[in-house]
């Protein structure tokens, strides 16, 4: 072990040379769709459409109708592609627009490839914007034009059930506790992994939370979403459930996470008292009872 | 960078661990061993090895299930009254084991004895270790409830792994402390065949059904009967 490290790190060079060979050929499965626009299409649909329409109105974000002889085109493929970072640079678009919306757009992980496919997308969809009933607007055409609330026909009850698990999805996608938490489930609460989900019916609205619990557009949710999604039915009974956790007033109990943290500890000193009780004698004695007994 | 570290990193671990063990095996058999301190200095070692012992163990056994049996993790996890004691059962081992390495590298680092018979390796295993169990307990308290997330992004992540078709994207966009977890373990898979980790193989599991074998001590008291 101490001498012949050389003969490990050759090993390692050449393991490492494989290995990249060897991932690199896994990587490049990426197939394109035909043209830019058409894969701009789905990449809209797939990532853009749950927050934007093209010429139906503003929805959770802007209405990208126009927006690519509105801003210039660089900077747009930069803020697909990393909003967040654009948006702690302080660029005072992204001020404005933040400021105007309230919500920051998540970072999609949307390559630059992508975003301008995106783009070209929108050169054409805002070409023929006196129709916006064209190709490719299958995904909004089905959606009101406003963000005004439609009424939920779902139930808070069962979708409560939903939230934390009681009633497994159907499809198969983990629990909303998992990740998130929301004031008043009780318990230890919600996961923390992701955001507190109490204010997100007022701020996205019955048509907000509906389209990102459809399309699931943000990270980890969208990876995790991909082949489990919601029903339409879970998808009421959950919008429901977010209405009637974000009004405030009523009396909820309280998160006893504290506690749990302090029946962990408590855990804990039981499982060191028994270590020290059971084994005692363990480890302690070999040389000391050989000394004893010589010594007699 | 992530596509190397959540892509490449894991193979090249493996590979160091799976070659890197062989290698050892065959140039050195007799060196898969924790080299035992026992001898050494023995109070703080109880203090140290066995809660860090009983903590690892049944946590990584923890991580293994939720590999091996997302679905049955989920439907445990689906009462969430289930999901805290599982939760708070592995928090409180978890606080078990981080006392265990905290007496293992004081007792490491303070004993002039044991400094002696301590390597560079020793000291960088132990590093790597607090690293490693830190990040795991600021999960479980801060983005908690991995036991139930862990099944949906890093049970696919890791089969990604095993089918040759890394998806990063399980992992990419979780919380840093989460990729310093999943990069952590990888470095220590990489390091396992160079550090007192091989110890691992040469568990002496056979001594669960080998017949007792009965020491006695006290020879001396035989011999003075003899002399009577």
């Amino acid at each position: 072990m101490k001498t012949t490290y050389p003969r490990a790190v050759v090993w390692g060079i050449a393991l490492a040379v494989s290995a990249l060979a060897l991932t690199s050929a896994v990587a490049t499965t990426a197939v394109r769709a035909a043209g830019p626009e058409e894969a701009g299409a789905s990449a809209f649909a797939q990532k853009c459409a749950s927050c934007h329409t093209v010429g139906y109105g503003r929805k959770v974000g802007p209405d990208l109708q126009g927006v690519t002889q509105k801003r210039d085109r660089e900077w747009l493929v930069r803020f697909i592609v990393s909003p967040d970072q654009v948006i702690a640079s302080g660029d005072p678009i992204a001020k404005q627009l933040l400021a105007e919306y309230a919500i920051p757009m998540p970072n999609l992980g949307v390559s630059p490839e992508t975003a301008r496919e995106v783009l070209a997308y929108l050169d054409k969809m805002s070409g023929q914007a006196s129709q916006p009933t064209g190709t490719g607007q299958s995904t909004q055409s089905s959606q009101p034009r406003s963000t005004t609330t439609v009424a939920v026909a779902g139930s808070a009850t069962a979708g409560r059930d939903l939230f934390t698990g009681v009633t497994p999805l159907k499809n198969g996608g983990p629990a909303c506790l998992s990740c998130h938490s929301v004031r008043g489930l009780g318990g230890a609460g919600g996961g923390a992994v992701a955001k507190d989900l109490t204010g997100a019916y007022s701020v996205f609205g019955a048509q907000g939370v509906t389209s990102v619990l459809k399309n699931m557009p943000f990270p980890v949710m969208r990876e995790i979403g991909a082949d489990k999604p919601l029903t339409d039915e879970e998808i009421a009974n959950l919008v429901a459930f977010l209405e009637e956790a974000g009004k405030p007033g009523e009396a909820r109990p309280a998160s006893l996470f504290s506690w749990y943290l302090v029946a962990s500890a408590a855990g804990w000193l039981i499982i060191m008292v028994l270590l020290g009780f059971v084994w005692r004698g363990r480890l302690s004695g070999v040389r000391r009872r050989m000394v004893q007994g010589g010594s007699r | 960078m992530s596509d190397f570290l959540f892509a490449v990193l894991p193979y090249l671990a493996a590979l160091s661990a799976i070659v890197g063990s062989i290698w050892r095996y065959r140039a050195s058999q007799f060196s898969f061993s924790s080299v035992s301190s026992q001898f050494l200095e023995s109070r703080q070692l109880f203090w140290g090895s066995v809660p860090w012992h009983y903590g690892i163990i049944t946590i990584l056994i923890g991580h293994l299930v939720g590999v091996v049996f997302p679905s049955g993790v989920k439907v445990f996890n689906g009462e969430p009254v289930r999901l805290y004691i599982l939760e708070g059962t592995a928090l409180a081992l978890g606080f078990l084991l981080l006392l265990g390495l905290l007496v293992l590298i004081v007792r490491r680092s303070s004993n002039a004895r044991l400094r002696a018979v301590t390597s560079g390796m020793d000291a960088v295993l132990l590093f790597l270790l607090l690293l490693q169990v830190g990040a795991g307990l600021g999960i479980a308290i801060y983005y908690r409830w991995g036991s139930s997330w862990y099944v949906h992004t890093a049970t696919p992540y890791f089969w990604s792994l095993f089918k040759l078709q890394p998806q990063t994207d399980y992992v990419t966009s979780l919380p840093l402390l989460v990729k310093v977890h999943i990069v952590n373990a990888f470095v220590l898979l990489a390091l396992f065949p160079f550090t007192r980790l091989v110890h691992m193989l040469s568990v002496p599991l056979a001594y669960l059904w080998r017949s007792y074998q009965v020491v006695v001590w006290g020879q001396r008291q035989i011999t003075s009967r003899r002399g009577q």
